[in-house]
């Protein structure tokens, strides 16, 4: 009788907190809520976005039509910042969106399983920011079969899957090649005679890790002397621990490329601990406002900042375009610019106006 | 007093293995021209080792009483998040501290009456508790990381003595040192033994088994929010998927340090030395710039080995 009470209490107890836990959300300032992810769903939309929107797509009603969007994760502000365009875009045409994404970076199964769910909801398209570039082959080929056209934003899918598939597949996104380049660029123009260089570089196997590397290398490749290379998987800490040991190694080290900005954080921390910010520069990548108010307070030298909120309006839009019969454009290269101390306020300003135009009616 | 021996022989080992790992890392850094074996990296490593010794002790009790705690990970996470947002609304810091605690005591309360009087295997319990705080860290600031709150925090964790010894390496001699006490020179710390070998036998001889188990997650979940605390002051950003797969590293250092996954047996002193040879193959393996493939295949391995060689010697011992 006791055991049943106790579980019966620790059951309601449970629900109290979930309960508070959305609660304490849907009533905080930056948040979304519950359902699929954070993203909110009783968002407004602005004039502004829905002007500029309508005025590129075909002119007809899409209230019929339903857009599942299957993200990366959406722990991290880069992502969510997709999703919320993606989930802004939807609203201002009047179309029906859900916002789905894995929970971490490189869970290819859980978005198999959102896919899947999406097909036998029966929505009319899907939007998509693959969490690696192969493994979604037998989801793509469901919506294949089901006749659900898929976009892909952000992280594209390699060829292999395309070749496999035997069908193009629209990509909108940042070329991390170029990207790459344009960081190796920098770093090659302020150390002509070179340099001790570490690199940390993403998960092993994406597409984004392997053109940010390579972008940077064609560059600056024959100019650096890269001393230490290591997969901090994207995360703080792991870039943290990595670079405490690169200093440990190479207590001369000079620049440290960083292929996002989490694990810049974390670089910076090791090298302040090591009170080595005069000498060890640190260049990042991916521009969210954390990384940009780094490169404001000098503690990058600088960050190559994407465009997520374009891929997510370009994402809907070609998608209306599809809905309306008409043609999507195949690729859209939505290009990243290198924000140095020069740039970086500006550039900051923007991005909060992106995410408080996308979360300010949350 | 039997077991006693053998667990001193397994206990040995380990030391021997922890040298062993250094001087082969020394030799191979020192041919490299890499510095390994110096005072400043035996720091970093013990640095670097801290966090997850503190969660590996917490593990460890668990473990010891034939359960799991699989939340400890996403405690971590929740923990950074929420004390970042606290302190970011202008909390004090002890204020916001003591509520990290309080939340962890508080999810180890959860999993602790769930096991004992729920009745619900460790395992499921905590696979549960671990991913419901890790949505709870992505609910409370709508998965967004949390930065730009005071940085004096960062004492925590930044604070060096005598500008050599990292404060981490005080927090794990503390908490060890706690804990050993009350495990070899309380009835609370002899019961927990008795209840991981054998449970039925301890609960006819008049042992509260239930209160014990749930005080062990309790421990367990207080640790790993002080460990969140930690981690935050380290990199002074919360990001709420911090802490991802810590668990799965407590449980790797309990393991070679010789704590047996069916309870009852280890010595906690063996955990703390877990963390550390990890901490070390992560580091000594990072200095030589291995590729990071062959550094999980090698940490995989050393593990498999500890617990290899531990049962090869419980075996002989009997």
């Amino acid at each position: 009788m006791t055991k049943k009470m106790i579980s019966a209490l620790l059951c309601v107890s449970l629900a109290a907190a979930m309960t508070a836990g959305c609660g304490k959300d849907s009533g905080g300032q930056e948040s979304g809520s519950s359902g699929g992810g954070v993203v909110s769903e009783s968002a407004g939309v602005s004039d502004q976005l829905t002007e500029e929107l309508k005025a590129m797509v075909p002119d007809q009603d899409y209230s019929e039509f339903t857009v599942g969007f299957c993200g990366m994760t959406l722990n991290n502000e880069y992502h969510i910042i997709v999703a919320n365009a993606v989930q802004q875009s939807c609203k201002a045409l009047g179309m029906k969106v859900e916002i789905q994404a894995g929970s971490q970076h490189q869970s290819v199964e859980e978005q198999l399983t959102i896919i899947e769910n999406y097909i036998s909801q029966g929505v009319d398209g899907i939007i998509l920011v693959p969490a690696a570039s192969e493994g979604l082959v037998s989801a793509l080929q469901e919506c294949k079969n089901a006749d659900i056209p898929v976009i892909n934003l952000d992280t594209k899918l390699d060829d292999a899957t395309i070749e496999t598939l035997g069908e193009e597949i629209p990509f909108y996104g940042t070329d991390n090649y170029k990207g790459g380049q344009l960081v190796g660029e920098e770093v090659a123009e302020l150390y002509p005679d070179g340099c001790k260089t570490a690199i940390l570089r993403g998960v092993q196997g994406q597409t984004n890790d392997d053109d940010r590397y390579n972008g940077f290398l064609d560059k600056a490749g024959d100019v650096v002397e890269i001393v230490a290379e290591q997969h901090a998987d994207w995360e703080t800490d792991k870039g943290y621990t990595a670079i405490q040991n690169a200093i440990q190694a190479n207590p001369d080290l000079e620049v440290i490329y960083c292929e996002n900005d989490l694990m810049g954080i974390g670089a910076y921390q090791a090298v302040d601990e090591a009170g080595l910010t005069d000498q060890i520069k640190i260049f990042s990548y991916d521009g969210v406002t954390e990384g940009l108010q780094y490169v404001i307070d000098g503690k990058f030298v600088s960050t190559c900042a994407q465009q997520p909120v374009e891929m997510g309006k370009l994402g809907v839009v070609n998608m209306a375009k599809i809905f309306a019969g008409e043609e999507a454009e195949a690729y859209i290269d939505t290009g990243c610019q290198l924000v140095t101390s020069e740039n970086a306020e500006e550039v900051l300003e923007m991005t909060k106006q992106y995410t408080a135009e996308i979360s300010a009616t949350n | 007093m039997n077991t006693k021996h053998k667990i001193n022989l397994s206990n040995w080992m380990i030391y021997i293995g922890m040298v062993g790992i250094f001087l082969v890392f020394a030799i191979v850094c020192s041919a490299m021209g890499k510095n390994f074996l110096n005072l400043n990296n035996i720091m970093n490593i013990i640095n670097q080792a801290s966090i997850n010794a503190i969660i590996a002790i917490g593990a460890s009790l668990v473990i010891l009483t034939g359960g799991i705690d699989l939340s400890v990970g996403s405690v971590v996470g929740f923990v950074g998040i929420f004390l970042a947002m606290n302190l970011k609304a202008g909390m004090s810091i002890p204020l916001a501290i003591l509520l990290c605690l309080i939340c962890g005591v508080a999810i180890g309360l959860f999993n602790g009456i769930l096991v004992s009087y729920g009745k619900v295997p460790a395992f499921i319990t905590t696979l549960g508790s671990m991913q419901a705080v890790r949505g709870l860290a992505q609910i409370i600031n709508g998965g967004q990381a949390v930065s730009g709150f005071p940085l004096e925090i960062g004492a925590v964790m930044k604070t060096r003595f005598f500008g050599v010894v990292p404060i981490g390496v005080l927090y794990v001699a503390v908490f060890y040192t706690v804990m050993v006490l009350i495990l070899s020179y309380t009835k609370f710390g002899r019961r927990i033994y008795a209840i991981g070998g054998n449970a039925h036998a301890a609960r006819l001889s008049g042992i509260k088994v239930k209160r014990i188990e749930v005080s062990v997650y309790v421990l367990s979940g207080a640790f790993a929010a002080f460990a969140g605390v930690m981690l935050l002051s380290r990199l002074l950003y919360a990001d709420p998927s911090a802490g991802n797969s810590y668990e799965m590293d407590a449980i790797a250092a309990a393991v070679i340090g010789g704590i047996s996954m069916s309870g009852g047996k280890g010595r906690l002193a063996n955990t703390v030395v877990g963390a550390i040879i990890l901490a070390t193959l992560t580091n000594g393996l990072q200095i030589m710039n291995v590729a990071t493939y062959y550094q999980t295949v090698i940490t995989g391995l050393v593990i498999i080995i500890a617990v290899f060689a531990d049962k090869q010697k419980e075996r002989k011992a009997e």
